[in-house]
């Protein structure tokens, strides 16, 4: 009898802890609700304005040694393409923080240029004249939003042209020369509060994970298999450091992207995705 | 068998088909009642008050992010968006829900799902709908996530189930 009532009792103190672990702790997030939180291109993966504010915060760098045009590579390859635009777009951002307002008009007239060869400018015509307008009136913050605004209307048309594959690789080629700059800063004067700001492994790995879930003839574009395996080892590195990163660490980092950036900017990449 | 055996069975058992339930439950086993479509259109009202909430603060130097997260609300349910914040920088998130909706709830969650305080500006109910803004100086870089769910007023009656509430997100940081 006294058996009985002690299993029963046992019985009743696992199904409350049961109970408990699966609905979580108070107020926390399940594994699920994590899982299936939603994931929008135009708004979870950070603008590249974000990380540079925070980087402005740690450090005072000279933004106009990383201000860059002349990056749109001569190709019909559409991966490629669209790659780039990304990169173009992290590039006006550093043109806006370099103040450097012909950089930020060139770089406008370039991704109006990528856009036009990939189908999709019809609809940013009007933001590539803003792009001007606010450069010539050294409209700084006006260009940061009208940059986001341009790259955003860009994807918009790929994805009403039934092109959505092409959004996560300019996703990621934005996010990828963002990473290039924000760890060739920290790296050029280092300071752990300056690493820390690159501890993106979740974006890195969903940005992975996106170009895996492409069509098979994009996939399998060697310049996107290269992009996904950079993202891939970067986030790998990433997990390995739990948050804390030594200077080698973001040159290991920053050497990888900017391998991969360079494939891209390329113009005798193979057009297997054209 | 005793009167307090036969008691204890029946409490064990009561346990077991409760935890079942929540286990069903939580899995979405349950069946959930079919849902209103909310169109683009139905969305125009709650991005616009979304943004009037955070004008003040464009107009102080943040930066608004170009895209608007557009949510179906439905009651008792959380919607999230997963997000990168930077450490350092401050950002303030507004969400907007148009009429029926009467309260909302905003919730920022780490990466490991853990609650992170927000500064928050409750609605004062002076354009119809619902309002909700909070606001967080990054301490951690990394992955979070952003939760919205449309709360009952006390007292009044809830949005139908069946009704999608259509609600916005917007965030700006600095």
């Amino acid at each position: 009898m006294v058996m009985k009532s002690k299993t029963v009792q046992l019985l009743m103190f696992f199904l409350l802890v049961g109970t408990w672990s699966l609905y979580g702790r108070g107020g926390d997030l399940t594994e699920r609700q994590m899982k299936e939180a939603v994931y929008l291109d135009g708004i979870s993966v950070p603008s590249p304005g974000e990380i540079f504010a925070a980087i402005n915060k740690v450090s005072r760098p000279n933004w106009a040694m990383f201000s860059q045009g002349g990056v749109a590579p001569i190709t019909t390859n559409r991966a490629q393409l669209a790659l780039a635009v990304g990169l173009l777009v992290t590039n006006g951002f550093i043109a806006v923080e370099a103040q450097d307002g012909q950089q930020v008009k060139n770089i406008g007239r370039d991704i109006m240029a990528l856009s036009k060869a990939l189908g999709v400018s019809q609809n940013i015509l009007s933001r590539g004249n803003n792009l001007i307008e606010f450069a010539d009136h050294s409209e700084w913050d006006a260009l940061r939003q009208e940059l986001e605004a341009t790259e955003n209307e860009v994807k918009a048309t790929m994805v009403e042209q039934q092109d959505r594959n092409l959004v996560t690789l300019t996703s990621a080629g934005a996010w990828l020369r963002g990473v290039d700059v924000a760890a060739q800063i920290v790296v050029n004067n280092y300071s752990s509060e300056g690493a820390a700001l690159l501890d993106e492994p979740v974006l890195a790995r969903h940005l992975a994970a996106d170009l895996e879930e492409l069509s098979p003839k994009l996939k399998n574009d060697p310049l996107v298999v290269q992009v996904r395996d950079t993202l891939m080892e970067i986030a790998a590195i990433l997990e390995k450091q739990d948050h804390h990163f030594r200077q080698e660490v973001l040159v290991e980092i920053q050497e990888k992207a900017s391998h991969v950036i360079q494939a891209i900017e390329s113009s005798s990449t193979p057009n297997h995705a054209s | 068998m005793k009167k307090k055996q036969i008691y204890m069975i029946f409490v064990g058992l009561s346990l077991v088909i409760i935890a079942l339930g929540l286990f069903l439950l939580r899995k979405n086993l349950v069946p959930e009642k079919s849902v209103q479509v909310v169109s683009p259109a139905d969305f125009v009202e709650s991005k616009r008050h979304a943004l009037d909430l955070l004008g003040g603060l464009v107009n102080r130097g943040f930066r608004v992010r170009d895209e608007v997260w557009e949510i179906s609300l439905r009651p008792k349910k959380m919607e999230l968006l997963q997000l990168t914040l930077f450490a350092g920088n401050q950002y303030w998130f507004a969400a907007a829900a148009s009429v029926p909706a009467e309260k909302l709830k905003l919730a920022l969650y780490d990466n490991e799902g853990n609650p992170v305080a927000l500064d928050l500006w409750k609605d004062d109910h002076t354009i119809p709908g619902a309002r909700m803004a909070g606001g967080i100086v990054a301490t951690r870089s990394g992955n979070y996530y952003v939760g919205v769910e449309l709360l009952e007023e006390d007292g009044k009656e809830a949005v139908p189930t069946s009704q999608g509430v259509p609600a916005s997100l917007v965030y700006v940081y600095q």
